[in-house]
């Protein structure tokens, strides 16, 4: 639970960011768009894995 | 986690959003999700104490410490509606964000209920 998670999504982020311009100037958008899901699909499963956790740890705090 | 690294941890996750929104606007907001996340995961040891210093107080009236597990509990259904709102104004979607704390609210005011009632006939008791 530290800052290295931001990095991690960051740099998905950026990597997809800089396929998708590659991908796009190579005339290919639709595996442009593809590369765009499936990097946001993988930072969205790391993100619900924390939101679970923080909503677990809430519940318990708080006897919810 | 004192309080300079959570600053610093707020801001680079703001830039890193920052860089990142033009292109892809999604996991933009996924960093901001993560960063509440992991500042809050820092604070809840802190939270911890306080709630433990709170029921000892409460326990010593022992009438009044079903109220105070009712402001608790009130605490953190405030607290996730806000968290979840504040994403959708972030995203730009302010009825979505209106609508869970509307939801926030009724649930709230359903916990808050009984209070106001035992309230009231405590008020009717006393007056002659």
């Amino acid at each position: 639970m530290d800052i290295t998670i931001v990095f991690q999504i960051a740099a998905v982020g950026i990597l997809v960011a800089v396929l998708n311009q590659v991908l796009i100037r190579a005339g290919r958008e639709e595996q442009a768009m593809m590369t765009t899901l499936a990097g946001l699909v993988v930072v969205l499963f790391w993100v619900i894995q924390y939101i679970s956790n923080l909503f677990d740890t809430v519940q318990n705090l708080f006897s919810l | 986690m004192s309080i300079v690294q959570i600053a610093a941890l707020g801001i680079i996750s703001v830039i890193l959003t920052l860089t990142i929104k033009k292109e892809n606007p999604q996991i933009s907001i996924l960093i901001s999700i993560a960063a509440g996340i992991i500042i809050f995961a820092n604070v809840v040891p802190r939270i911890e104490v306080v709630l433990d210093i709170i029921n000892e107080i409460s326990n010593k009236f022992e009438t009044q410490s079903k109220y105070v597990k009712l402001v608790i509990k009130i605490i953190g259904i405030a607290y996730i509606s806000q968290f979840a709102s504040q994403i959708c104004i972030d995203a730009g979607e302010r009825a979505i964000s209106s609508k869970i704390e509307l939801a926030g609210k009724v649930m709230i005011m359903v916990i808050a209920a009984p209070v106001l009632l035992s309230i009231i006939e405590l008020i009717e008791n006393i007056l002659p």
